[in-house]
């Protein structure tokens, strides 16, 4: 029996593949990874996918493996979430307009016939009409990340090899993080962590993983109206902007 | 073709083959793919050194991949589901006000009609929620099955040796696991550290494959004809 063979896992870039830039961050118990690519604006057209690592430890096959499965399972879950967006996003506008129209129309009938029984009518006229200008809002400003989700479902393949990172300002801010990480008398905990990484680093997706994997928004009190939309609109953002702990490692 | 990962946590006497936590989204997901992506590219992950039969192993990490697809793994789209039926009870619930304030006047009876139906049905005619398409997976290549070495599961298997009482030898194992993040290896570790033998496992914490040493797929479990037909009877 032929054993099994082992897999290449660190390739040179090719010229035509689309890099997803994964960083092998600190924590405050050893190493993780952090994916810095918004999946919406990767175009399968183009080409491939591949993994660019930019990692200051080194990193077994099998760990490159680990990482491959985890972005592969990422990527296509957000391609799933995001393909049903902005589909006949002409027709969704069209709704809209006909909806609006009709919105129109009922308020210049209760406008024009005040009676008792209309004050009980008007109020179900926002709850009522505004989720479906939203759905035609929603189409059309979409349109373009669910015609991407889409080709990344028919055409997007994630490499089974792993580039190894060169562009110069993420290997200048990840050398930086870790320097901070790495400095002597200072204990190393995730908020000083995210301190670093939004000040001295300047790198906000750094300090939204560190934010995150210390359960920040979590624990932040939701108080009125506009903290609870954007309590509700943070998953929007982080499907269109997806961080992800992948595995933590110690050193 | 789908990267996914199958680990092989090692035990006393073989190895665990467990699939990696991504796989039951990456299966999921794969009926929306295009079906020419439709195949299996396992990364086997083991400690540095391979001890397993290869046809075996490829053929346990196939059996605890197809478990991690049947057995699905926790939904994601849970809550907007939620949401969404909330939605419609609403319009509902409004169309129906509207239609009963409307005093028969059709201004606010077609706008109670359109809430109770008229704008689903117009959606649905137009197929504009429609979801992505969706067919039965159905992989038509063989599984390309490679061995990767994981470093922390050689840094777990080199602690574990030096430990000789079996279930203390789990229990360091999983606390290992658990501080290099490695969860799975670490609930293989858990339930062997309570006595359970590797053979009984349940299903959803792995699949037990002797090592090569222990069994060998070369090596017939009964003798050849040949050997017995000089035997005088």
């Amino acid at each position: 029996m032929a054993p099994l063979e082992l897999s290449i896992a660190v390739h040179e870039s090719d010229p035509n593949v689309q890099f997803i830039d994964a960083f092998v961050v600190p924590t405050d118990t050893g190493s993780a990874v952090l994916i810095d690519t918004d999946y919406g604006r990767l175009d399968a057209d183009a080409g491939p996918f591949q993994i660019a690592l930019y990692s200051r430890l080194p990193m077994s096959q099998g760990e490159l493996a680990v990482i491959r499965a985890r972005v592969e399972a990422d990527l296509f879950s957000h391609a799933v979430r995001a393909g049903s967006e902005g589909r006949r996003w002409v027709l969704a506008l069209l709704l809209g307009l006909l909806e609006l129209g009709l919105v129109g129309v009922l308020l210049a009938f209760l406008f024009l016939n005040r009676e008792p029984i209309h004050a009980l009518v008007v109020w179900a006229v926002p709850l009522g009409f505004l989720p479906g200008l939203a759905q035609a809002w929603r189409a059309v400003a979409r349109r373009r990340l669910g015609a991407r989700a889409r080709a990344i479902l028919a055409l997007g393949e994630l490499l089974p090899t792993t580039a190894v990172g060169r562009d110069g300002d993420s290997l200048a801010r990840l050398r930086d993080l870790w320097r901070a990480a790495n400095e002597p008398d200072e204990p190393r905990d995730l908020m000083r962590l995210e301190r670093d990484a939004r000040g001295r680093v300047r790198w906000p997706t750094a300090a939204r993983f560190y934010g995150e994997l210390a359960g920040a928004p979590e624990a932040t009190p939701v108080r009125g109206l506009l903290a609870r939309l954007r309590s509700v609109r943070r998953p929007r953002d982080r499907l269109s902007h997806p961080l992800t702990h992948l595995e933590a490692r110690s050193q | 073709m789908m990267n996914l990962a199958c680990w092989a946590v090692p035990v006393r006497d073989g190895y665990v083959l467990r699939a990696d936590r991504s796989t039951a989204s990456i299966l999921r997901t794969a009926p929306a793919r295009s079906p020419q992506y439709w195949g299996w590219r396992i990364a086997l992950l083991q400690p540095q050194s391979q001890q397993f039969s290869a046809p075996l192993a490829a053929r346990a990490a196939v059996i605890a991949l197809d478990y991690a697809r049947l057995a699905g793994g926790d939904s994601s789209a849970g809550s907007p589901r939620r949401g969404r039926r909330a939605l419609v009870w609403m319009e509902l619930a409004l169309g129906l006000a509207l239609l009963i304030a409307s005093g028969g006047h059709w201004v606010p009876a077609l706008a109670g009609v359109w809430l109770l139906a008229g704008r689903r049905w117009l959606r649905w005619f137009l197929d504009l929620d429609g979801r992505v398409a969706r067919a039965p997976l159905a992989p038509a290549q063989a599984p390309l099955i490679s061995s990767d070495a994981h470093a922390g599961l050689a840094r777990i298997e080199r602690a574990m040796q030096d430990v000789e009482d079996d279930a203390a030898a789990y229990a360091l194992g999983a606390v290992q696991a658990r501080a290099q993040g490695l969860d799975e290896a670490a609930e293989v570790y858990e339930a062997l550290a309570g006595g359970t033998h590797p053979s009984v496992l349940p299903p959803h914490v792995g699949f037990w494959l002797a090592d090569e040493a222990t069994y060998n797929l070369q090596r017939p479990a009964l003798p050849a004809p040949a050997a017995t037909s000089g035997v005088p009877g």
